[in-house]
């Protein structure tokens, strides 16, 4: 009976809230979404994908995922023959300016994996947008030595 | 096709990557090799060394970097690839130890070595030897930290004189070619 209530409410607050993250999250395009596999015993990952839409602005906030315990905006960050790493707050989206997650630049750092990440495998991942709320993404990973370039092409699943 | 063409450097000849000899002393190094024995330059002679600064808990910039020479690599062929060693140096020795090291770079081929030092002002020494450095961010509440480090891949010839300065937006095509050049 509790169990019933709390379905139930649960349900109710679904539909309270998600009509209007629907509507802004319907206007978003989410493609080109995978990670990197991890190498063997390596603790961490990075996730890549594009955005953009053709509604109103937006921004990324957050990003989580079950296969990692900790999950953050990141962006690397090359200058001087030297590169570095910095935690990003949040990522603006516009019809003029999709977002573009790929390596060497913007990425997900996917720290305290609970498992490694095997070529070929797919896991969830949510992003979450300022106005649209949560969009949950399937993320592909890729093998190790994948490229944007070979992404572009449509040869992201080869390697050795 | 044209991007490799394109990328042909003007310095020293035709070289696709960049040129660097005359500007970094020879390959000298005295850390801890992957296996958890020393590991010194003349352990490497005969070799083309490729030298990379990096640690394993890095996401991006690191395996972008060894995947890219892994498929340089791979377009060598085996009698070539055999002659040519990549040096992935962590200077995060905290976090890294050799045998995490040699987990690690097995991901990437055979080719592939690992090695660190407990003692840091030894790894500043040989990254400012080649006109670099690295640092450590303050930990965050997890512990977590980041490290800064050189982007590039320095390459060393079979009697350990630097050669080349691999670049981030260097192909996998150029620095095939390069080596072969080099071997």
């Amino acid at each position: 009976m509790m169990r019933a209530h709390i379905r139930a409410a649960a349900v109710l607050s679904a539909l309270l809230l998600f009509p209007l993250a629907g509507l802004a999250a319907d206007n978003l395009k989410i493609t080109d979404v995978w990670a990197r596999a991890t190498p063997p015993g390596a603790p961490a990952s990075a996730a890549y994908f594009r955005v953009t839409t053709d509604g109103p602005g937006d921004k990324l906030v957050g990003v989580s995922s079950p296969v990692a315990g900790k999950a953050m905006l990141h962006r690397s960050v090359e200058s001087d023959g030297q590169v570095s790493m910095e935690h990003v707050h949040d990522v603006p989206l516009s019809a003029d300016n999709p977002i573009v997650f790929r390596p060497r630049g913007y990425h997900v750092m996917l720290m305290q994996l609970r498992r490694p990440l095997e070529a070929g495998k797919e896991f969830p991942m949510t992003l979450t947008f300022e106005k649209a709320g949560d969009v949950e993404v399937t993320v592909t990973v890729k093998p190790l030595g994948t490229t944007m370039e070979d992404m572009q092409h449509g040869r992201g699943g080869h390697g050795d | 096709m044209t991007a490799a063409l394109a990328a042909c450097g003007t310095e020293g000849g035709d070289w696709a990557t960049t040129h660097v000899a005359g500007t970094f002393p020879p390959l000298e190094l005295t850390l801890t090799g992957e296996s958890g024995q020393p590991l010194t330059a003349a352990d490497l002679r005969g070799q083309v060394v490729l030298l990379y600064f990096g640690y394993t808990y890095c996401p991006d910039v690191c395996p972008v970097t060894l995947g890219k020479l892994k498929a340089a690599l791979t377009q060598l062929d085996e009698a070539r690839r055999s002659e040519v060693t990549v040096l992935f140096v962590s200077v995060d020795p905290q976090r890294d130890a050799p045998r995490r090291l040699r987990t690690y770079t097995s991901g990437f081929g055979q080719r592939f070595v690992g090695a660190t030092s407990e003692d840091l002002d030894r790894l500043r020494e040989l990254t400012s030897r080649y006109a670099s450095s690295f640092s450590h961010g303050e930990p965050n509440t997890d512990g977590d930290y980041l490290v800064t480090h050189s982007s590039s891949v320095y390459v060393f010839d079979e009697e350990g004189r630097a050669r080349l300065l691999v670049r981030p937006d260097d192909t996998p095509q150029a620095i095939a070619r390069d080596l072969r050049r080099l071997l």
